[in-house]
């Protein structure tokens, strides 16, 4: 566990950089994917009554959606917010866009409240802690000793915040009716009609045993979370564990959003060296694609010269 | 001079960092005092905290804690064409469809639309006791806003439309094998409108 917070060398640039372009890409999908039907989530004359009252920002100078202008062209913001997320992806070290990203997010989430879900508040949360991430160049040196110890306390923030969220769930549920007897697996995949109808039949035709084992499973998985994330020689376990289950969410309830924010959420628990083998990773999977598309666009060309 | 420098420089980084530990400490307890359990002293912090936890750092996890859903809210709907009333129709249903074969797509997220307008008028128990309850009430206005552009979209000829709030409760699990996928339903008729 690194707690090294007052270093003048950011030790944790890579875990950073990875855990900054997942929760960007996070941001970037939902709202360009959204953005698909923006008349119907942040248009005009959409079903989400205006509150008067902005739940974020009180005043209503800095909520953009007064501006006949935003709320004609709900579009424009989206557009914004791509832009400054690709321009702080490209300069990480600019330290006004993560500020911008997170007011333009925040803004679109008060319009459309109806839609938001926990995955949207735990982003949310963390792009706070994203402005004080502070990733230096190695060309302009280090960092301040304030910015340094300030980024580093953002990322074990963003850590703890990720542990109570797991450790409120677990503590909530073991109080909870459903999940201590083992029957919430099946009331949470057949009430949810955006699940998948072949998993609703499958809770309902299963042995009850394996439905308490797996409501028992979660629950020790999310009161353990916060324990064993901490030790390096558990970690990959317990993220692992988490990434298969997120996914499940995301694909058989249908909570696709949800899923995938909290898969992006555990890259702060990576360290950097592991960061350093993630990029590296990913970079030869990316070698790999260039290879073979270099390959298949030089028999295209020989193709095209026969024909 | 210079030594008198250094110390002044590294009184300020102290301070500084002081600074950033105490902000952090801050938000630390303030975050745990707000999540944890009714206790003595988050009673007797509670202004404070929840001063500084809203609006920034509010958080309901509602997808995570305590007890799964195990009822659900939703709009049924039928539009009149030149006196004939169409078959009540969930206005979910095709959205359902296309988000269970596409998971990376907007559907979802209209679906939740849907649900909470329906929502909003269970929670507010909204019951018609005067023909002027549906010209002044705000959920009302916004579920006929909502009904009428459909009937309009689906039929430009739609003279009229009726809407229903439904509570499907989840059947219980021993009742599991039984026909259908629901429990117990209520069903709170609106009258019919016009366009």
């Amino acid at each position: 566990m690194n707690l090294d917070l007052v270093s003048h060398n950011n030790k944790n640039i890579q875990t950073l950089k990875i855990f900054r372009f997942f929760l960007y890409s996070w941001v970037l999908i939902f709202y360009n994917t959204l953005g698909l039907n923006v008349e119907f989530f942040w248009g005009k004359n959409n079903f989400i009554p205006k509150i008067t009252s902005h739940i974020f920002f009180g005043n209503s100078v800095i909520n953009l959606f007064e501006y006949s202008f935003i709320s004609n062209h709900p579009f424009f913001l989206i557009v914004l917010l791509d832009i400054f997320i690709i321009y702080n992806l490209i300069k990480l070290q600019n330290r006004f866009c993560p500020i911008i990203i997170y007011f333009l997010v925040v803004t679109l989430d008060a319009r459309a409240y109806y839609i938001l879900d926990g995955g949207n508040n735990l982003i949310s949360l963390l792009l706070i802690y994203n402005i004080f991430f502070r990733i230096s160049s190695d060309k302009k040196g280090g960092l301040s000793k304030f910015d340094s110890s300030l980024s580093n306390l953002s990322l074990l923030m963003s850590k703890i915040q990720i542990c109570i969220v797991y450790f409120v769930a677990g503590h909530m549920k073991l109080n909870g009716n459903y999940w201590p007897n083992g029957t919430a697996l099946y009331y949470t995949l057949s009430v949810s009609e955006i699940s998948l109808s072949a998993a609703r039949d499958f809770v309902k035709f299963i042995n009850p045993i394996f439905l308490v084992l797996g409501a028992y499973s979660l629950l020790a998985y999310q009161l353990s979370f916060p324990w064993l994330v901490w030790f390096k020689q558990t970690r990959k376990y317990v993220l692992r564990i988490g990434i298969v289950f997120h996914l499940g969410i995301a694909f058989i309830m249908g909570l696709t959003f949800f899923g995938y924010a909290l898969c992006v959420a555990y890259f702060v628990f990576y360290d950097e060296e592991e960061a350093r083998e993630f990029i590296y990773r990913f970079g030869a999977i990316n070698k790999k694609f260039k290879n073979l598309f270099e390959k298949a666009n030089a028999r295209l060309a020989i193709y095209s010269r026969k024909f | 001079m210079g030594n008198f420098k250094n110390k002044i420089g590294h009184l300020i980084s102290l301070l500084s960092i002081s600074l950033a530990v105490v902000i952090f400490l801050n938000h630390l307890i303030c975050t745990l005092l707000y999540l944890a359990p009714k206790n003595p002293t988050s009673r007797l912090y509670r202004e404070y905290v929840s001063r500084y936890m809203f609006p920034l750092f509010t958080q309901r996890w509602l997808l995570f804690a305590p007890e799964p859903q195990t009822s659900q809210i939703k709009f049924i709907y039928r539009c009149e064409i030149r006196g004939n009333w169409t078959e009540w129709k969930d206005p979910t249903y095709e959205l359902i469809q296309r988000h269970q074969k596409n998971r990376l797509s907007y559907y979802g997220k209209e679906v939740y639309v849907f649900n909470a307008v329906a929502r909003d008028l269970t929670d507010a128990q909204i019951i018609i006791r005067s023909s002027s309850d549906l010209e002044t009430n705000k959920d009302i206005a916004n579920a006929k806003r909502l009904f009428s552009t459909i009937c309009l979209r689906d039929f430009s000829e739609s003279s009229r439309f009726q809407f229903s709030v439904i509570s499907l409760d989840a059947k219980n699990y021993s009742e599991r094998m039984k026909a259908g996928f629901y429990g117990k339903m209520i069903k709170m008729d609106y009258p019919a409108i016009k366009i």
